[in-house]
């Protein structure tokens, strides 16, 4: 069956609809799960109607493109409930040297993956060939794919799909997308095995500019075994990427030109550490980059292996890079710059970060360093209130100082015979006698001379701790050897339930920070460090100071137990974010899923895919947003130069 | 057509039209028991009634070794799927024993088996919206259905109102409007929720309050100290994880619920938030389950319409922290979720997409969605999941077409394998039907 009619008629459609300015109707897009940029188009997934919107990137204006009915959007039916979209990449379109240009386009296909499917749709990309052009029936459920174009226009299909407990990788090579649209019974290829993974499935690919080159992360049932790899599709060799956990996303950029380097194209792999990987702790957290040539971690611009690049507790949602040049706007000013390599990130609570994709750091925005200071914290129920009584001259912490890159937001107590983390509410009975257990890895934390509270009935029995019997904590193969603490006189203390300790001695404050945790001891007159670890390189990077420092005054004639001086440290730094405004419940904002970069318009598009029929008034659909990063306004929400489709 | 269609199922009694007896009208919840005698087991149903078109809802016993379909054929048993799914419209129950009137608009279902030694006994406990707010208490006896306090055929004569303080018109909490979701402690602790916010004075819109409503499974009594307060938003579904019992969040106005509670069962005056709005926002939270560890909860979010998996530390101390660590976009309007533990390897986890009229199957060792079970029917609502040896039976109540999907899982290793194997009733196509036609399949 030829289609030539039908081609015809599309393109001019198409072509009047793009100039006339008609009033088009709402795509009511409901489930944008993904956008890709392929050809001139943005293709959304509306997942819940089975369909891709098409948004049509040339005109000044853009806007969706135009159904047969010029004032219908253009719907292309797809498998059912597509979630995921891949276009086949390229990075050798000739510069006006006839010189591949490094920089990543999509090409002639869309690809699209329903939830738990089997299938995946084929779609073109040319404006007369906006439908489905192929349906692939795979081995299994398809997990993640990737594609690589060509100049003749023809591509490679990458594709994962789950078999058992294991994966398989697939590779299909497929005609051109005009081919195809002539000849819907074409014959291709059959798909060729790449690959059997055994206890693992594939969660993400990408292709690199490099030809026959991808990147797979893989996750495994034992959730830290996942593993990422660069892989010869011909040859089947692989490198390990070495990115210290696991990754859930993976992406890689362009060609960028800084003022005196520049990045080849795919230098580096970038990869969305899996949360799930190591019970969501930071380490698991945030994005990080290696060396596609080396599966190495990169370095920043301070020379170091960078550190994740991340948004906090919420997820990152999506990821891209936008070309050398693009213009973000400078903070607290209405002047923009161009950017070596822009990239930016979405957040599972509605954030728009932008990041220092050539350096590998966040952008700060915020002028201050790192800092602290100090007040009183009255016992509760004492009179002073909550807000403490003024520290008298010379006494307490002094000389504060916190460390540029490694000092946290947080309130740090320093208090006077104050509790020992990890030592308090530890149980206790009277067959315990002078003996008390406790446990291996925090006993340390405890000195000689120190109180012991034993808790009996309603009242408590206070002893000293006269020695400490170290324990060994725990491990893989043997259970822990509590430690045991000595107290004098514990074995008058009968009907307890249960004991703390108080620090006291030569260093009656214990320090813990409300973020850090237990942090130490100090003494009247002592010097008081504590290193931290490095969490970010800000530009007035002290890579040598800890994350605090002080030395403790004089000893208040007033000493009280539990009278807490409060150290408010601050990190003086604040990454790059930005978010949209809400409009009441039109226009809901709390959530950003993908992020889309579109170079020919020099804005990112990014899905919200937050409307629910059953609360909103009236209904009009999941949207996008066009956001320009030239105008935005760091660290707000933003209103003003914002496009809407939906 | 209609009448013809159903008036051959319907009965009276006295000026009460019965809801169908030998098929389901609108169900919800539904609970699969294995008992003694049968090798399928029972299958309790509740019929919601919810277009009211007869006068009462109502709960039927199902003896799952005697479902037939036109030509005779039984349910087959796990892994000897037919080669399409069965159609098994011929209930078998005896409505003299097997069927009881329920308050329309029924929810959830759960049971407290008190007595190890007799397990086809069980205290059944079904929620309703309609008139009374009523928690209907069952006694069942393999398909033996008996009404808690109430000589009769009719639950809800005897049935314990969560309207507890509905003529009271300025002291009007505490109160339990449209109670919805019910799960039930090992130690035999019922609690109910109730989708709307009870006001103070009533009518007023004002001084909005949500409960927990306990009672004791063996005495279910509702008094003013079975509202336990959870804030001022209701919830729409619950579980017990050691010593919180867990609540999802539920608004039907723009503003967003929280999305998960704990109410501390040893301090009950004490509802902690889980604080998931951190990481993540979504408009409100529907189905909830956590792993046989307690480390690991899964929840339904709606707008986006997501999966979202939280890592647990300390469920059972005074201070328990969740993380989510993975989000995943599920089909149109996901509604119940229900885990299915496997043995030394992650959980599966089913979850019933009432918009896209279909179940999925996440694999948390996979990470993923490994499977949709298309065709189980149309708005899927609750599920009901009948662990065997190798495998799994998923029971799902299809609130949109009067019919129970029967969805098998003959190797848990494999779950991409799971398939629709019959289907339980018949389907009522005037639910579904846009012409109105109401002819009952066969």
């Amino acid at each position: 069956m030829k289609r030539a009619l039908f081609v015809g008629f599309l393109a001019s459609v198409l072509a009047a609809g793009c100039g006339t300015g008609t009033q088009q109707s709402p795509a009511r897009l409901s489930g944008i799960y993904d956008l890709i940029q392929a050809g001139n188009f943005l293709f959304v997934t509306s997942s819940n109607r089975d369909e891709l919107r098409a948004i049509d990137l040339t005109p000044e204006r853009p806007l969706f493109a135009r159904a047969p009915n010029p004032v219908e959007p253009l719907a292309v039916p797809v498998l059912k409930q597509p979630v995921q979209t891949a276009t086949d990449i390229r990075f050798d379109t000739p510069d006006g040297d006839g010189n591949p240009d490094g920089q990543r386009r999509g090409g002639s296909f869309v690809f699209a993956r329903g939830v738990a499917s089997t299938e995946i749709s084929i779609v073109g990309t040319a404006p007369e060939q906006l439908v489905e052009l192929r349906r692939l029936l795979t081995a299994g459920t398809v997990t993640s794919f990737a594609s690589r174009g060509s100049a003749d226009g023809t591509a490679i299909l990458y594709y994962a799909t789950l078999v058992g407990t294991g994966s398989e990788l697939w590779e299909q090579r497929l005609p051109t997308a005009a081919a195809l649209f002539e000849d819907p019974n074409l014959p291709i290829e059959a798909p060729r095995r790449l690959l059997s993974l055994t206890d693992a499935s594939v969660v993400s690919m990408i292709v690199m500019p490099t030809a026959d080159e991808i990147v797979v992360a893989t996750r495994a049932p034992d959730a830290a075994a996942g593993r990422t790899f660069l892989l010869n599709a011909s040859t089947l060799a692989e490198r390990v990427m070495d990115f210290g956990a696991p990754v859930r996303e993976l992406a890689t950029h362009s060609r960028a030109f800084a003022v005196e380097s520049t990045l080849a194209e795919g230098t580096r792999v970038f990869g969305v550490l899996d949360e799930a990987a190591c019970e969501g702790l930071d380490t698991c957290r945030g994005i990080v980059a290696v060396e596609s040539a080396t599966g190495v971690r990169s370095l920043d611009r301070s020379g170091q292996p960078m550190l994740p690049i991340g948004g906090g507790e919420p997820l990152i949602r999506g990821i891209d890079f936008a070309p050398s040049g693009t213009q973000l706007r400078d903070v607290g000013l209405t002047t923009s710059t161009g950017q070596a390599l822009l990239g930016m990130f979405t957040t599972s609570n509605g954030s728009i970060f932008f990041f220092d994709a050539f350096g590998l750091t966040h952008l700060d925005i915020n002028p201050g360093g790192a800092g602290a200071n100090v007040r009183y914290d009255a016992p509760a129920g004492s009179a002073e209130g909550t807000q403490g009584r003024a520290i008298p001259e010379g006494v307490g912490p002094l000389d504060l100082a916190a460390g540029n890159g490694r000092a946290r937001d947080e309130n740090i107590r320093v208090t006077p015979e104050g509790t020992i983390p990890g030592l308090t509410s530890l149980a206790t009975t009277d067959a315990d006698g002078n003996r008390l257990s406790a446990p291996a890895d925090v006993a340390a934390r405890a000195a000689v001379g120190d109180f012991v509270v034993i808790r009996t009935g309603d009242v408590d029995c206070e002893r000293v701790l006269e020695a400490i019997e170290p324990g060994t904590p725990a491990t893989e193969t043997s259970p822990e050897t509590p430690a045991v603490l000595v107290v004098t006189g514990g074995a008058e203390c009968v009907g307890r339930s249960s004991y703390t300790v108080r620090v006291s001695g030569a260093q009656p404050y214990v320090v813990d920070g409300g973020v850090t945790g237990y942090m130490g001891r100090v003494g009247d007159g002592e010097a008081f460090e504590f290193a931290g670890t490095v969490r970010f390189r800000p530009d007035n990077f002290e890579p040598d100071a800890p994350q605090l420092r002080f030395r403790m005054g004089t000893r208040d004639p007033e000493f009280r137990r539990d009278e807490s001086f409060i150290i408010n440290t601050f990190t003086g730094f604040t990454p790059y974010y930005l978010s949209v405004a809400s409009n009441s419940n039109q226009l809901r904002t709390y959530y950003a899923g993908v992020v889309r970069f579109a170079p020919q318009t020099g804005r990112l598009f990014v899905a919200f895919p937050t409307q629910d029929p059953l609360t909103t008034s009236r209904y009009l659909g999941d949207f996008v947003l066009e956001i320009n990063p030239a105008s935005v306004l760091a660290g707000q929400a933003n209103t003003a130069d914002i496009a809407i489709y939906r | 057509m209609l009448a013809l269609a159903l008036g051959s199922a319907c009965a009276t009694e006295g000026d009460v039209e019965l809801s169908p007896q030998d098929r389901f009208y609108y169900p919800t919840g539904l609970l699969q028991r294995d008992v003694p005698g049968t090798t399928n087991g029972v299958l309790y149903v509740a019929s919601s009634n919810f277009d009211r078109r007869f006068d009462d809802g109502a709960l039927f016993a199902v003896n799952l070794d005697a479902v037939r379909s036109a030509d005779g054929q039984p349910l087959p048993t796990l892994g000897n799927p037919p080669s399409s799914p069965l159609q098994l419209t011929q209930l078998g129950v005896n409505v003299d024993t097997s069927y009881v009137s329920l308050q329309s608009f029924t929810g959830q279902l759960a049971a407290f088996a008190a007595d190890p030694a007799n397990p086809q006994r069980a205290r059944l406990f079904v929620p309703a919206r309609a008139e009374g707010n009523l928690l209907h208490v069952i006694d069942a006896d393999g398909t033996n259905l008996t009404c808690v306090g109430s000589d009769g055929r009719r639950c809800m004569d005897g049935a314990p109102t969560l309207d507890f303080t509905k003529d009271e018109k300025e002291e009007s909490q505490p109160r339990g409007p449209g109670p919805y979701a019910v799960t039930v402690a090992p130690e035999g602790s019922v609690y109910v929720t109730h989708l709307e916010p009870a006001d103070r004075p009533l009518g007023s819109g004002l001084n909005l309050q949500s409960y927990l409503v306990r009672v004791d499974a063996q005495n279910p009594v509702v008094v003013r100290e079975s509202f336990l307060p959870i804030g001022a938003w209701g919830s729409s579904d619950a579980i017990v994880a050691g010593r919180y019992v867990v609540l999802s969040g539920y608004t039907r106005s723009a503003d967003r619920a929280p999305m998960v509670r704990l109410l501390d069962r040893e301090q009950p005056g004490r509802v902690l938030n889980a604080n998931l709005e951190s990481a993540i926002q979504v408009q409100e939270s529907r189905g909830l389950a956590f792993d046989s560890a307690r480390s690991r909860m899964f929840v339904v979010g709606r707008a986006p319409d997501t999966l979202i998996v939280a890592d647990v530390i300390g469920i059972d101390s005074a201070s328990p922290t969740m993380r989510v660590v993975r989000v995943l976009p599920l089909p149109a309007e996901p509604q119940a979720l229900r885990l299915i533990p496997r043995e030394g390897r992650g959980s599966l986890v089913a979850v019933a997409a009432a918009g896209a009229d279909t179940v999925v199957i996440y694999d948390d060792d996979a990470g993923q969605l490994v499977t949709q079970i298309p065709g189980v029917g149309r708005q899927p609502f609750d599920m009901s999941v009948d662990l065997q040896e190798t495998g799994a039976r998923i029971f799902v109540s299809n609130f949109g077409d009067g019919r129970v999907g029967v969805v098998d899982i003959s190797d848990l290793s494999a779950p991409e394998g799971a398939r629709l194997v019959a289907h339980v009733g018949a389907a009522q196509t005037c639910l579904i039907d846009e012409s109105g036609s109401c002819e009952v399949s066969q």
